[in-house]
């Protein structure tokens, strides 16, 4: 299972506040966004028990530093950078750069978080889907291999209700384990496996405008 | 032609609720040009009466098979289908930010080479003569610490615009119309998607969240040596509602950390509350505010929680609560028959 997950660096929106003489939201830490996180500890938790090969991809602003280091503490296999200019001015654009360097790859997973914890837009998962011709599905809690290439999704419905679904890999599933948060999926570091780590991260940068 | 459209929001493909009136609510708001305002609805089995009563100048209806109407893949095709027929018209597309509708809204944004904005909860048109397409729209961002407007960058009137509201802002009285179009829009095969609809079930008691149950059970200090508690969980299992508590009940034992009710812990917005021995503290109150109603079991007349609730029950809750499982076992089995 080649299973790609998209990392979002953000700003953490627990840190941020209001402030009143520069009247500009101050405060900004930077991190990543939960829910990525999230997939990408489910991911490692299923390259537990499946063989499973774990790419992580992030877009960044070419200025714009971030410390990857806490990502390596995952069993990573690879980690792209992607870097991609004027991504806070066109933000929903942030797709059409991962579609490059995804198109030509055999990923048979992306995950992701459904929304991300800054602009909670939720559209760079789907428009990804969309360009790449394959399915998304959103706000899925529970994921679980159905056979190779069918995997079986749950999400709620209204309040108390949960729909089961079937999808066909390759997919963009987002994931909306944020409620468990501060309890179940809280990250499991596991150190850095050997070999991997700094020396896999390159970057690709793309022109202007894309 | 430019249009405003409504993709009508539809409750489990079957009822229109007041998201569906919200929508309709918002559309009227930014159509300061008089466009023509039109509903699109995707359906899989609403009443036909409904159609000469929507509140639209022109109404298209598509009907799915229940299964199909889950999957947004086959709103995507209904979609495109309904698009093809009426004649490609551009404009502004109206959707509810529900996963299945903001899925399709997304894709639809790809497909049409238009824009999206999502989650929006107001739409703001600067002045009645502006044009609908100049509209700002208004965001949360950071978890509803910050506001942000939006708006569309390009000013190209012929493009194909869309917007998924907040189902948080939603709601609105029952409209009525007399469209000028009511056209039914046959799409019988859908393309077998690489989504499929397998089943739906309800989350057990025990594993429903307090936060997300429609009805909770409280219990409080009243509780503390009183024994079984036996009645309470049939209760629970009858309502299918999880069982959460006071501070108090939380510290001696009666319910786990993550159950707690109140300022310390979860606020809750369930349709119906239980306090069973609960005095009803002001950081207990804080963390029902959401409620609508609240039933309040308690053997002191004096307790604060009596302020709060809609039914007061004075007695002790070893002889309140086997009565109140009966009543409801027995308003069940009637609605059974």
């Amino acid at each position: 299972m080649n299973i790609c997950v998209l990392i979002k660096p953000v700003a953490d929106p627990a840190s941020i506040r209001w402030d009143y003489r520069e009247q500009r939201l101050d405060f900004m830490t930077p991190g990543f966004n939960r829910p990525d996180l999230h997939a990408l500890q489910w991911a490692c938790d299923y390259k537990q028990t499946h063989a499973a090969r774990i790419t992580i991809v992030t877009v960044v602003d070419p200025d714009q530093e971030i410390d990857v280091k806490p990502l390596l503490k995952y069993p990573v296999d690879d980690c792209i950078i992607i870097k991609c200019a004027n991504l806070s001015r066109y933000r929903h654009q942030t797709a059409l750069p991962l579609v490059q360097a995804l198109k030509d790859q055999a990923f048979d997973l992306i995950l992701s978080g459904s929304q991300s914890e800054d602009t909670h837009s939720g559209v760079t998962p789907a428009v990804l889907a969309e360009f790449l011709g394959i399915p998304y599905f959103s706000e899925v809690y529970q994921i679980d291999p159905a056979s190779d290439h069918i995997w079986q999704v749950k999400r709620k419905s209204g309040r108390d209700r949960v729909q089961t679904f079937r999808i066909d890999l390759p997919a963009v599933i987002g994931g909306d384990w944020v409620d468990r948060t501060e309890t179940v999926c809280s990250p499991v570091f596991r150190g850095l496996p050997p070999g991997k780590g700094i020396g896999q991260i390159y970057g690709r940068m793309f022109g202007e405008g894309t | 032609m430019r249009k405003v459209f409504c993709y009508v929001p539809v409750v489990d493909g079957t009822v229109l609720n007041e998201h569906a009136w919200g929508l309709m609510k918002i559309a009227n708001k930014i159509n300061t040009e008089r466009l023509p305002l039109a509903g699109i609805v995707v359906h899989s089995g609403l009443e036909k009466e409904q159609w000469g009563e929507l509140p639209f100048d022109e109404v298209y209806h598509v009907r799915l098979e229940a299964e199909q109407w889950k999957v947004a893949d086959a709103h995507v095709q209904a979609f495109e289908h309904v698009h093809h027929e009426i004649g490609a018209a551009q404009g502004i597309y109206l959707f509810a930010s529900n996963p299945l509708y903001h899925e399709t809204a997304v894709r639809l944004s790809v497909r049409y080479g238009g824009a999206v904005i999502t989650h929006a909860v107001d739409i703001h048109t600067p002045n009645s003569d502006a044009a609908a397409s100049s509209f700002t729209v208004k965001r949360e961002i950071y978890r509803g610490k910050a506001h942000e407007y939006v708006t569309f960058r390009s000013s190209n009137p012929t493009s194909h615009q869309f917007v998924t509201m907040s189902p948080a802002v939603l709601y609105g009285e029952r409209m009525q119309g007399q469209p000028s179009v009511v056209r039914e829009i046959h799409y019988d095969n859908p393309t077998a998607g690489k989504v499929r609809f397998v089943s739906e079930s309800v989350i057990g008691w025990e594993e429903l969240k307090i936060t997300e149950a429609r009805c909770v059970i409280g219990v409080g200090r009243g509780l503390s040596g009183a024994g079984s508690m036996a009645d309470i969980v049939r209760l629970a299992e009858l309502l299918n509602a999880p069982i959460g508590g006071s501070k108090v009940a939380d510290e001696l034992g009666l319910i786990p950390r993550d159950r707690r009710i109140g300022s310390s812990g979860s606020a809750i917005d369930a349709d119906i509350y239980i306090a069973i021995g609960i005095s009803g503290s002001s950081q207990h109150l804080e963390g029902i505010k959401g409620v609508k109603r609240v039933i309040a079991v308690n053997s002191d007349p004096s307790a604060p929680i009596f302020q709060r609730c809609d039914i007061g029950i004075v007695g002790k809750f070893q002889d309140v609560i086997p009565a109140l499982v009966a009543a409801v076992q027995s308003e069940s089995s009637v609605s059974a028959t």
